[in-house]
């Protein structure tokens, strides 16, 4: 992979370009940085599904389009990073050198750029993909893993930004109409940051030229990313809901404070490889193999909010069980109870991680989205030496600045066989 | 040892038969970080019946799942914890009719690999060992149960077939695994992971060089011993039933509409049939489809609605997925659609289409090296050369995809629906 560059397409239009043969497929996105906040949530979310339909030629064509493309899988979505609600439109596509097809990279760029700058939305549209939203909204439920996860971060963060669902409420969808996104849409392409990414086959200064080019008749006002307030934790709070289930998930709420820009950040992924992250953690060997309480238990980190959170699914009745080993693994890794030998391993499992991160172009664009908002941060070379040098006070440190916020439980409604 | 070459794009794999009787496929990548290998055996959960000599065997449902869980763990403990120590990013999986075991690294690919063949070949089940992973089996079985999309499939399965065991589920039961003993594993083991019966591929950064000098020393020549004879239960073409469904906590009702192939191909044969049929399957229900469309225009179905032919050596079947507040209706215009393209024929220039959409769906498959290592085994396992859909992606003609139509018969048509439990 060849280094990558950056330039200024415009006043707060940023591009980064990968240039790489590793891939058969090139990946080109677009990113707008909105603040994550409850009365805009909604519109962040409706606006890339509205912009993916296709414009005045419409859904049908825009498909035959991609199809043409070799099968170009075009995506559209939020997500969350700290308190930003990251609007993105995405492209992968097939490079020439596996199609025969010299024009493939111009068109893929052309028909991107060509639904970033449409701005009028007609009405049935705009409705249309209301009514999509608001089932992909409802549909959360339908994944008990990720519903636990998403209703244990809103009752810890209730009074932050962070608490906001990246999807929008909605009854805030329901009300939204064209002429409202067209004028969101409009102050969007003002005033709020945009990050493209380009990854693959390509020469970085002539697309640099033609994106340009290309934006050059939007009017845009500087801005900057916006900043997402960093916690400590408070009373833990408590929170259960039943559902007909069969399986109870037991989500633990942290807050570590601990940044992907913090200098303790290195120390932060080797303390989470070894509590919960991998399938040789003690986690993994206390909570599943020693007391068979569950299938699937791990702790995840958020790198620009700073928080962590444990899921696990559970039978009901096992409840206090998990929760109290779950805490006393980490009471040991507060007193220091793991070997030089576990954190040799942990280092080598997360440079395996980020080494292992280069070879998918969606995973480097969100490494190199999450440095660009959290302000820094290592990039993987000098993170990877970083690892190296942690020393087990380090790791101590970060497993005692872990606090308990929030304790959310999913309960089985009906007791089943 | 011998060189496969892809017709389509300049790329190749080597292909070596190993002494011990194992095969090995390594396709070469040095400009990836990451080298995957997979240790496969051709044995998935629809193998619940066999015979060795005069031996009959009859499994318990979830076995082969179960077995896959319990290899990782032996005397010396959890080879999870073994590749962590060198870094390895290890996995298991169990689908309709493979088992396969493995890992990633960025470094260190042979003593990785190392570790891999070595717990492979050295099982270990104790009456302990067998009952503690009841437990975490147990809660795994529960977290599918509460998965519609997961149920939607395997209820869909259930309808369309009669005997063919793919209408198991492939973890089985509660009450299923409740009989698995340790005899019962190592008879199953010794049946099935027989070198000659299973494959090894490598993908990405690492060569057959660093295969074999791992290889030639872990590996044991196979044992003389009887073949195993897998025996099944005629399939009739009739389905069990044309709509099945049940209720769980989800927001929209969700479906699962199938077509079973009554005749399924082989070999090279199959390559080209399942890529004839997600050609036909995205010129009749693709994103840029006719009905599609007007399904989207109409509110009946929203973008979570996609359709894929999923087929092996015995079964095969044609699913298309989504969410409806009327999945019957969609069903009812499904079928429509099916009779009016098999009346009027299929579009020239959407074929020409979807073509080049499933060749570069294609190419996009083989960008990770993860997939590239699964088709590999897969591929072997069916008789194929992994290249072999890719060529047949560029050569397929709109004649043969038409021939295809039939293989959608209404009466070989089943709808599954779970619906919103208030």
């Amino acid at each position: 992979m060849k280094e990558k560059k950056r330039y200024e397409i415009g006043p707060g239009i940023g591009l980064t370009v990968v240039p790489t043969t590793r891939f058969k497929l090139s990946y080109m996105s677009a990113n707008f940085v909105l603040p994550l906040a409850r009365e805009t949530a909604g519109f962040g979310a409706l606006l890339p599904e509205v912009l993916a339909a296709g414009g005045t030629r419409g859904r049908a064509a825009l498909e035959a389009e991609l199809e043409e493309l070799y099968g170009a899988i075009l995506s559209s979505g939020v997500r969350k990073k700290g308190e930003c609600q990251i609007a993105s439109l995405g492209l992968r596509f097939p490079e020439s050198r596996y199609t025969g097809d010299e024009t493939q990279l111009a068109r893929s760029v052309e028909l991107l750029c060509g639904l970033l700058l449409n701005s009028s939305f007609s009405e049935e549209q705009v409705e249309t993909e209301k009514k999509n939203l608001v089932d992909r909204i409802e549909a959360k439920l339908n994944d008990k893993r990720g519903y636990a996860i998403d209703r244990c971060v809103e009752t810890m963060c209730a009074d932050e930004a962070y608490g906001v669902p990246e999807l929008g409420e909605r009854t805030q969808v329901e009300r939204i109409t064209a002429a409202e996104l067209t004028d969101f849409y409009r102050k969007v392409q003002k005033t709020v940051p945009v990050e493209l990414f380009f990854i693959g086959s390509t020469d970085a200064d002539e697309l640099a030229q033609k994106l340009r080019t290309a934006f050059a008749s939007v009017q845009r006002e500087l801005r900057t990313f916006p900043v997402t307030e960093v916690r400590p934790a408070g009373k833990t709070k408590e929170k259960e809901e039943a559902l007909p289930v069969n399986q109870g998930r037991l989500t633990l709420g942290f807050r570590t404070g601990i940044t992907v820009r913090d200098a303790r950040y290195p120390a932060l992924l080797l303390f989470n490889a070894i509590y919960g992250g991998t399938a040789s953690s003690k986690l993994f060997l206390n909570v599943r193999e020693r007391l068979s309480l569950c299938y699937d238990v791990s702790s995840i980190q958020e790198k620009v909010k700073g928080i962590m959170l444990v899921a696990s699914g559970i039978q009901p009745a096992d409840r206090a069980r998990a929760q109290s080993e779950i805490l006393a693994q980490l009471e040991a890794m507060r007193e220091g109870a793991f070997t030089e030998e576990e954190i040799r391993e942990a280092v080598t499992i997360v440079t395996n991680a980020l080494r292992s991160a280069e070879d998918a172009t969606t995973l480097i664009e969100d490494g190199e989205l999450t440095r660009l908002l959290a302000g820094g941060g290592l990039e993987t070379g000098a993170l990877i030496d970083a690892l190296g040098k942690v020393k087990k006070e380090e790791i101590v440190a970060v497993a005692r600045t872990v606090a308990l916020d929030t304790v959310y439980f999913l309960n089985s409604s009906e007791v089943k066989r | 040892m011998s060189i496969v070459e892809c017709a389509a794009f300049p790329e190749s794999y080597e292909l070596y038969r190993h002494p011990s009787g194992l095969t090995i496929l390594v396709n070469e990548n040095r400009e990836l970080a990451k080298a995957y290998a997979v240790y496969a055996a051709n044995f998935g959960s629809v193998i619940n019946h066999f015979r060795v000599g005069e031996n009959e065997v009859r499994l318990p449902d979830g076995i082969a799942h179960f077995l896959e869980h319990k290899l990782f763990e032996n005397e010396e403990g959890d080879a999870f914890a073994k590749f962590g120590k060198v870094g390895g990013n290890a996995n298991a999986f169990t689908d309709f009719d493979i088992t396969a075991y493995l890992f990633s690294c960025t470094s260190g690919f042979r003593e990785n690999l190392e570790i891999l063949l070595d717990f492979v070949k050295r099982p270990y089940f104790t009456d302990q060992s067998v009952q503690k992973e009841q437990g975490i089996i147990g809660q795994e079985i529960k977290m599918y149960e509460d998965h519609p999309g997961w149920r939607v499939s395997f209820n869909l399965l259930r309808a369309l077939y009669r005997k063919n065991s793919v209408r198991i589920d492939i973890a089985g039961d509660v009450d299923s695994i409740a009989q698995i003993t340790p005899e019962l594993l190592y008879e199953t083991y010794h049946a099935f992971y027989r070198p000659s019966n299973m494959v090894l591929c490598v993908s990405g950064n690492a060569s057959l060089a660093d295969v074999l000098a791992v290889a030639d020393r872990i590996l044991e020549p196979e044992k003389p011993g009887e073949p195993v004879v897998r025996l099944t239960e005629q399939e009739p073409a009739e389905i069990t039933q044309s709509f099945i469904t049940q209720q769980l906590p989800v927001a929209k009702p969700i479906f699962a509409i199938g077509y079973k192939d009554t005749d399924p191909a082989h070999g090279a044969e199959l390559a080209r049939r399942e890529c004839g049929m997600e050609i036909l399957s995205n010129l009749l229900f693709g994103k840029a489809s006719r009905l599609y469309n007007e399904l989207y225009e109409e509110g009946l179905i929203n973008s979570e609605f996609g359709a894929g032919y999923a087929c092996s050596d015995t079964f095969a079947y044609l699913e298309i997925e989504g969410e409806s507040d009327r999945p019957e209706q969609v069903f009812e215009r499904v079928k429509a659609e099916v009779a009016r393209v098999r009346a009027e024929g299929l579009d020239r220039a959407a074929f020409e289409r979807s073509k080049k959409l499933v060749y570069g769906r294609l190419i996009a498959s083989a960008n990770l090296p993860e997939n590239i290592g699964n088709m590999m085994a897969r591929s072997f396992f069916l008789g194929q050369r992994y290249y072999d859909r890719f060529e047949a992606a560029k050569e397929i003609t709109c004649e043969e995809v038409a021939a295809l139509l039939p293989k959608l018969t209404e009466s070989a048509a089943a709808l599954s629906t779970i619906t919103p439990q208030k």
